[in-house]
């Protein structure tokens, strides 16, 4: 637990300290906010032509894009945290102190709390945005109760994080030149298969399969449930989410293992990286 | 007590065009408080056998163990005794300050809350740079870069520490001051220091041991005095005038063991260091230089240096010897 609580200390010093802190939660909830927007803008313009204005489907844009930002921005952080890590030379010296799962998951979640907050800032901004520039409403409920089932989808959304981080950090070991494209494809998958912002039965039907099996689809779906309703979806969701992410999880801890020992074996885990 | 063991280590890396083979059946121990230097060229072996003591790779085959602990089934318990201090100039997290970074590795160790803050204090006061802790990591120049990896690899109060080239980059009295703590280190806290470099004075300073490596063998291990006693064959510095002729491989001189050069190409002058197989056939080998267009201002005889015994075992210099490597 110590080595988790420090490697999460480590990782909010990280992702906050490069300026002043506000200015870069600033910086992230701006291009956060930018993106919901211009995709409900492309609705609005769109549905507008066609005459068929739906308040429903732009809260559920504004739900998904969110949460799309936040999805896409965490899965910067196991990348950076392993292969900057072997620039830094910072990864072998954690792996020499037996420390690296922690300090993966700890990069993880310091990252998961910043994209937490810049997803409600860019979540509460866009919905004000939307209501003084288009003069609409979006069915969004922001209740005790609804927020609360909301921070615990997010909460429940940390093990598919932490999966998909594991996963990712066993890619990284292998890695030897920084390959930031990596999360760009990833979130870029993250997209079509997550239902951030059209439905899953919109895929084709194997693809609808993929997408069902992402614990990702399951907390964006359980985040409208909780803001757009109806409420008695919320508990599927919630459990599929649960137990989605635990696998993820799960595999994601079997994959980075692996990895280490595999890399362990090849002499990849303080090999640099052009 | 031993607290570092090798046994017939070796290591090949394979890659589909070629195979090297990086650690050559190697064997060696090292007391408790002990200051165990392994000494060689670039490529020859040192940084491989570190790795894999640090349990950062795992040999082709073989066994090592440190403080009785195997690194490649016991990794766990050979991480939580050891401290490791890389050659790297860039070491840590550029936007967090020294003592942030050298508290963060304390908690990785577990090491208590207050534990942590002296040992910060008290690592920072010995290595002279308290006035540094608390600037973020990409403020500090490369000394204090380097002082700061060795405070963090003392962090944990480790039985055994690795250091590969630790004094890299650092200006001749923070080298000092390193070597000093190195010897303070193995003899008040019983530390066994491992030392990987090419710096043939730091080798003979601080070292009670040193072992010679190259190519992936170890070719002698002694004390430095008794290296240097070992070495019978006399040693000559020749001061010459090239005169833009190519003085070669000294190796191939006959009567010389092995040498260096040293050309200024400035003057057209070289300084040839060579080891004579006797000091009857110094006549012999200036008759060769000058037939070779060389001619011999002076020479003397030197005492014998690490260098030399390295020269002796191998025919080569440090320096010759890595362009072998490279090429």
């Amino acid at each position: 637990m110590k080595k988790l609580l420090a490697s999460i200390a480590l990782g909010l010093e990280r992702e906050l300290g490069w300026t002043y802190p506000p200015l870069v939660v600033l910086l992230s909830t701006v291009p956060a906010t930018a993106s919901v927007l211009t995709i409900v803008m492309v609705y609005w313009v769109g549905a507008s032509a066609a005459g068929e204005v739906h308040t429903g489907w732009i809260a559920f844009l504004i739900v998904g894009a969110s949460l799309f930002t936040h999805l896409s921005s965490y899965i910067w952080s196991p990348l950076s945290a392993v292969s900057e890590g072997k620039t830094s030379y910072t990864y072998p010296l954690v792996f020499i102190a037996h420390s690296s799962l922690s300090y993966i998951a700890g990069r993880v979640i310091a990252s998961f709390i910043e994209s937490s907050l810049t997803a409600l800032l860019a979540l509460g901004t866009s919905y004000t945005a939307i209501n003084l520039i288009l003069g609409v409403s979006p069915p969004l409920s922001f209740t005790p109760v609804n927020l609360a089932l909301f921070a615990l989808t997010m909460v429940v959304g940390l093990s598919a994080a932490l999966g998909l981080g594991l996963m990712l950090a066993a890619y990284a070991i292998f890695v030897t030149r920084l390959e930031w494209g990596l999360p760009v494809y990833i979130s870029g998958m993250l997209m079509i298969f997550s239902e951030a912002i059209f439905p899953v039965s919109a895929l084709p039907q194997p693809l609808q399969i993929v997408a069902e099996a992402m614990p990702f689809t399951h907390i964006i779906r359980a985040s409208r449930a909780a803001l757009i309703g109806p409420l008695d979806r919320y508990p599927t969701e919630f459990f599929l989410a649960t137990v989605l992410g635990l696998a993820w999880l799960l595999t994601g801890l079997f994959i980075y293992l692996y990895a280490e020992e595999l890399g362990r074996r090849r002499g990849y885990i303080d090999m640099r990286v052009a | 007590m031993t607290n570092v063991v090798a046994e017939s280590l070796t290591r090949v890396f394979e890659s589909k065009s070629r195979r090297v083979l990086a650690l050559d059946n190697v064997s060696f121990e090292v007391e408790e408080g002990e200051v165990f230097g392994l000494l060689g060229p670039n490529g020859a072996g040192k940084t491989t056998l570190i790795r894999i003591l640090t349990t950062l790779l795992l040999p082709s085959s073989g066994r090592a163990l440190v403080c009785g602990h195997n690194v490649v089934t016991e990794a766990k318990k050979v991480r939580s005794i050891i401290g490791f201090s890389s050659s790297s100039e860039r070491v840590g997290f550029d936007f967090v300050t020294a003592r942030r970074n050298l508290w963060f590795f304390s908690q990785l160790y577990g090491v208590r809350r207050e534990e942590a803050a002296s040992k910060i204090e008290e690592l920072a006061t010995i290595l002279e740079f308290q006035d540094q802790l608390d600037k973020k990591l990409y403020m500090l120049t490369t000394g204090y870069k380097q002082r700061l990896n060795i405070a963090r690899a003392l962090i944990n109060d480790p039985r055994v520490v690795f250091f590969d080239e630790p004094t890299n980059g650092m200006d001749v009295f923070s080298a000092k001051k390193v070597r000093d703590l190195f010897k303070r280190e193995a003899k008040t806290h019983s530390r066994t220091i491992f030392l990987a470099t090419h710096n043939m004075f730091e080798a003979e300073e601080v070292c009670d041991r040193v072992a010679v490596i190259d190519r992936g063998r170890i070719l002698a291990i002694d004390t430095p005095e008794n290296l240097k006693s070992m070495l019978s064959k006399p040693v000559v510095l020749l001061e010459t005038d090239t005169g833009g002729a190519s003085i070669g491989d000294p190796a191939q001189l006959a009567g010389v063991v092995g040498g260096t050069v040293k050309v200024d190409p400035e003057t057209g002058t070289a300084r040839i260091r060579v080891i004579l197989e006797s000091e009857e056939l110094l006549e012999r080998v200036l008759n060769g230089l000058e037939y070779r267009g060389i001619s011999v201002h002076s020479y003397e005889r030197l005492e014998p240096t690490l260098e030399d015994v390295f020269i002796s075992l191998v025919g080569k210099g440090f320096s010759e010897r890595e362009r072998d490597v490279e090429a």
